[in-house]
């Protein structure tokens, strides 16, 4: 059984169809990369997923549990955790904080109290590699600290799926390799990834499957050499092909 | 550090025990001042709750004339102990907290401000449109309070006191807790929250009740205290407005922030009314603008240094 099943979602905005009968497969521990031209629908279907939009047609199952329609609370619940292409941070908050807000609250209401989650939110930051700054201000942290806090609370919540909205956006290439190695690492730790992205040689790399939308359709879903070479997929980006060939 | 917990216990100690003396110095109408600041300390603290999860009510005399009233009409009805109706008066307030807190969930702050300043007009309206219940704009007279002897004021100091005890303490205690990262985390970044499992409705609809509560009650207390009680001093507008500049004055997100602007804008009220006696308004009018442009974290923010947000 597939962890996470999206059959036919199709999402409209007035007339307007930003995703169309887009069915996806995702089975536990892969990580699936999901890249799309501008406007292609990547974040929109993170969206619908997360109950953030409400479905317009078609299905969503977690779990074998259809999640169709519940509010992203209740998303985050269910073990998906997402992080936001422009990260979102609580500014009134300290870094350590910040994490601890997914601690307490990503699971249960009762969750963990205070003390706990301030235990596990640091060994979260440990593993982010954020341990120096965990009581930094958010205004005092660069923008790959604050990619990696991004991450830091959606894993607080302990999910199971992971969701990554283009965490790799405006980063330098060192700043990539680093980001790469720890979602390599969240891997590991059991973790099933979808990642959206725009860097083309960090999905080609980190994914075990690359799917792709156009004007809200998957035009693929297949490993990520055969993709790279999927004439479809190369027409939809117009001439951008050079950055399809994997590193 | 040893030295700074004992330092804070003793001045605690030092102002409890002002506190506790203060009727045996003061006449009868320092007294009555010192249970106005009071009042006003549970009004501001209590409309300080509600903005730490970014909801700003422009409205919250709307409780207190709630708690006013239900005390009253309560009491004169079926005479329960002065403790029973006030707590109802707390209920009820809280229960038009709900009404009000549901309504303007999916508002942007700005639109919550005005809905929020509609509902305490609509409320007094209310109260004038049922005079079969509210005696109307005639107004609810009620026995006095302890008899209303010499001693009537000390008991009500103390009354207040406690009320005001308790108010301080809830916020200093949901400040510590839990639910505080749940408020912050909403009042920040509402989605992000949402997206961390935190149920935005709930929180926010927690945050109100718990805000109008003890408006609720002190506006009970405030009706047994002056005896009668009429639609324009129980919603007065007033109230809405001093629940919001003391907090800013004193320090919003923290909890001596409002109790520090309620003793001092509340004197300082009373003081420009005796001297200035017309335009005082103005003078408020422009404490705040200095204030919101100077000293956005309010008194409290000066002394950020030493407290570190612990207050």
């Amino acid at each position: 059984m597939s962890l996470l099943e999206c059959t036919g979602v199709t999402k409209y905005f007035g007339g307007l169809a930003a995703l169309h009968q887009v069915n996806l497969q995702v089975s536990a521990g892969e990580i699936v990369g999901l890249i799309g031209p501008n406007g292609s629908g990547k974040t929109t279907l993170f969206n619908v997923i997360t109950g953030l939009y409400p479905l317009s047609m078609g299905s969503i199952r977690f779990k074998g549990e259809d999640i169709g329609g519940i509010r992203p609370f209740q998303v985050c619940r269910k073990g998906i955790g997402r992080t936001f292409q422009i990260s979102k941070p609580f500014t009134r908050m300290s870094v350590l904080e910040n994490v601890m807000v997914g601690a307490l609250y990503g699971k249960t209401t009762a969750g963990e109290d205070l003390k706990n989650a301030r235990t596990s939110s640091e060994a979260i930051l440990e593993q982010a590699g954020l341990s120096a700054k965990k009581n930094a201000r958010i205004s005092d942290l660069t923008l790959e600290d604050k990619k990696r806090l991004e991450l830091s609370k959606a894993l607080a919540t302990k999910p199971e799926l992971l969701l990554l909205d283009e965490v790799m956006a405006g980063l330098n290439p060192t700043e990539i390799k680093e980001i790469m190695e720890l979602i390599r690492k969240i891997r590991q730790g059991g973790m099933t990834i979808i990642v959206v992205e725009h860097v083309m040689h960090a999905v080609m790399s980190l994914a075990d499957r690359v799917c792709v939308l156009h004007h809200g359709e998957k035009i693929a879903d297949a490993p990520p050499e055969e993709v790279s070479r999927d004439k479809r997929v190369i027409e939809s980006y117009l001439g951008e092909e050079f950055l399809l060939a994997s590193s | 550090m040893p030295n700074r917990g004992y330092l804070k216990i003793l001045s605690l100690l030092i102002l409890s025990g002002i506190l506790l003396s203060i009727p045996s110095v003061l006449s009868q109408y320092s007294l009555h001042m010192m249970i106005l600041v009071l009042v006003f300390v549970v009004i501001s603290t209590s409309w300080n709750i509600l903005v730490w999860t970014h909801q700003i009510s422009l409205g919250h005399a709307a409780f207190f004339g709630i708690g006013a009233y239900t005390a009253a009409i309560v009491y004169n009805a079926w005479q329960l102990p002065i403790y029973a109706d006030m707590i109802l008066g707390g209920v009820f307030a809280s229960l038009g907290a709900v009404l009000i807190g549901v309504i303007c969930l999916r508002m942007p702050p700005w639109a919550l401000a005005i809905a929020t300043l509609a509902f305490a007009e609509a409320v007094k309206i209310l109260v004038i449109m049922l005079p079969g219940l509210t005696e109307g704009a005639e107004g609810v007279a009620i026995a006095p309070l302890y008899g209303g002897g010499e001693m009537a004021k000390v008991y009500a100091y103390y009354l207040a006191l406690t009320i005001a005890f308790l108010t301080v303490l809830t916020a200093y205690l949901l400040k510590r807790s839990r639910l505080y990262y749940a408020f912050t985390a909403i009042h920040d970044d509402q989605e992000a929250a949402s997206m961390l499992g935190i149920n935005p409705t709930k929180y926010k609809v927690m945050a109100f009740t718990i805000s109008a509560f003890f408006v609720g009650i002190v506006g009970g207390f405030y009706a047994h205290y002056i005896s009668y009680i009429d639609p324009h001093a129980a919603f007065n507008i007033h109230i809405s407005v001093e629940a919001q500049i003391m907090p800013l004055m004193g320090g919003l997100y923290t909890v001596a922030g409002p109790v520090v602007g309620a003793v001092i804008l509340t004197l300082l009220g009373e003081y420009l009314r005796i001297t200035v006696k017309t335009g005082y308004l103005i003078i408020y009018g422009i404490i705040l603008v200095l204030f919101i442009f100077y000293l956005p974290k309010g008194l409290m923010g000066l002394t950020e240094r030493w407290t570190k947000g612990r207050f």
